[in-house]
């Protein structure tokens, strides 16, 4: 428990020297951004950059404002103060719908619980986003779906409906419906979280093997493995506010913020 | 019983019972378009658009239909529209049904789970996409039972438009009892006529939930 606060001076060097390694060509920032319901301030003045290809592990107990914050990225919550830059596009929360549809086609999500449609067969929950938006044609939506299916190791299932699949199978249907719209960015909203323990591993699979085909995600988890094996950077948030921001091995070993010690003293046990 | 004299009216009784068939088809077309357009009407955040819809249900629903039917029929006129009794009828019918259909499709919208819209958001299609491909086809089923229930109802309300000399199946089995007295033959057999019709819509029900629930059983 105490032994990370002695690390303090190294924890900062080590820090310093991941983001000169880091590729230099952001493709989300926020700036300053935060959101309150009411009188209860979810997100306050958070800032944070990604830079392509990165992968970034958001992690704090719940309540922390991180699936909040993933979900400011493709502005399913509109933020009330602060920017948001995805791709060179500006964004302050007040924007038309309309505009809304352009930056999600390009921002990838894969939510907690699934969500895929139960009237469509998993082929035609990959193809309607690509043909609705995207304006591809039937076939063309369905040889780029197929092909996906067949890397989340689903193609057998393409005409089956989501109720006759597993919940790792669905889920990654679900990954596959995102990369579909061929994203620039990936958002991962608790992925594994509604999952059976057992079915965890086939999720983090893909997720892995994605982040090493260097797709820029965004990664709500608990799976603290996971974090620390596949991510560049862990963002620890605590009360609605990035707390601290580390590189995956100096965060679990040496962690500087009090309440990130705290945590990760409590995931390790 | 005289099933001879059920024999000799039975045209007359089916002539009266495909009239009820129209009326019946013309309110469930109408009053299902118009009831779809109250209920988003319902669902808008404008405040005002919202009021308007629940106030028309409100009136609607807490008024007697004979009491529209004569409203339209007799009352119009003197506002200078005049209506045949058919179109009157099947007015005042649409009106009505409406108001149900309002809130059965309130409800069945309202059903479907908030994540399923989030996703169709988040891979970029428009309010109006996500009406067409999403939210629609997901809120047929749960609409269902109650959708065919009132279209029950309409079938057994469209009788009321006898009141206003519409020559459905209602009429037609008045006018052929007060004649011939036999009122026992004449309205069982448009009872009969009613239930076959009602049954249709019931197995109808049964069929459709079988088909739109294939990928929700197992």
């Amino acid at each position: 428990m105490k032994l990370p606060h002695l690390n303090r001076k190294a924890s900062v060097s080590l820090a310093q020297q991941a983001t000169t390694r880091a590729p230099m060509n952001p493709i989300i920032e926020l700036d300053g951004v935060s959101k309150s319901y009411g009188a209860t301030t979810v997100l306050n003045n958070v800032s944070l950059r990604v830079n392509e290809g990165q992968v970034i592990a958001l992690i704090g107990p719940s309540g922390a404002g991180k699936s909040t914050l993933l979900r400011v990225v493709n502005q399913l919550e509109r933020h009330q103060q602060g920017f948001l830059t995805v791709d060179g596009e500006s964004f302050d929360g007040t924007e038309k719908p309309a505009r809304l549809a352009g930056l999600r086609a390009r921002v990838g999500m894969v939510f907690q619980n699934f969500n895929l449609w139960p009237h469509l067969s998993v082929l035609a929950n990959v193809t309607s986003g690509p043909r609705a938006v995207l304006g591809l044609s039937r076939a063309e939506a369905e040889s780029r779906a197929m092909t996906l299916l067949q890397r989340v190791g689903l193609h057998g299932h393409a005409l089956k409906y989501p109720s006759q699949l597993s919940g790792g199978q669905q889920q990654r249907v679900a990954i596959a419906r995102a990369l579909a719209m061929q994203p620039r960015v990936m958002l991962f909203d608790e992925a594994t979280s509604a999952l059976d323990p057992a079915l965890v591993g086939e999720v983090l699979g893909v997720m892995t093997q994605l982040a090493s085909e260097q797709m820029t995600m965004l990664v709500v988890t608990h799976e603290m493995r996971f974090a620390r094996k596949v991510a560049d950077r862990i963002v620890f948030m605590a009360g609605g506010e990035i707390v601290e921001q580390a590189p995956p091995e100096q965060f679990f070993t040496a962690p500087d913020h009090p309440l990130a010690c705290a945590f990760v003293a409590t995931a390790a046990s | 019983m005289d099933f001879a004299i059920i024999w000799n009216y039975l045209p007359y009784l089916l002539n009266g019972a495909l009239v009820t068939l129209k009326v019946s088809v013309l309110t469930l077309f109408f009053g299902a378009i118009l009831g779809l357009c109250f209920a988003f009407m319902r669902l808008s955040k404008i405040k005002a658009v919202s009021r308007l819809a629940w106030g028309y249900v409100w009136f609607v629903r807490g008024t007697p239909m004979l009491l529209q039917i004569f409203a339209i029929y007799y009352w119009l006129p003197s506002a200078g529209i005049l209506l045949p009794a058919f179109v009157a009828g099947v007015t005042a019918l649409s009106l009505h049904a409406a108001a149900y259909f309002t809130d059965i499709f309130r409800a069945a919208i309202i059903a479907v789970p908030s994540g399923q819209i989030e996703a169709a958001q988040a891979v970029g299609m428009t309010p109006l996409q996500i009406l067409w491909r999403i939210t629609l086809p997901l809120s047929a089923r749960p609409a269902l039972p109650p959708f065919i229930g009132e279209s029950i109802n309409i079938v057994k309300g469209s009788s009321l438009v006898s009141v206003i000399s519409v020559q459905e199946l209602m009429f037609t089995s008045q006018s052929i009892y007060s004649s011939t007295y036999k009122m026992a033959e004449i309205l069982g057999t448009a009872g009969l006529i009613y239930l076959v019709i009602t049954s249709a819509l019931t197995i109808f029900q049964g069929w459709l939930e079988k088909r739109l629930s294939y990928y929700t059983v197992r």
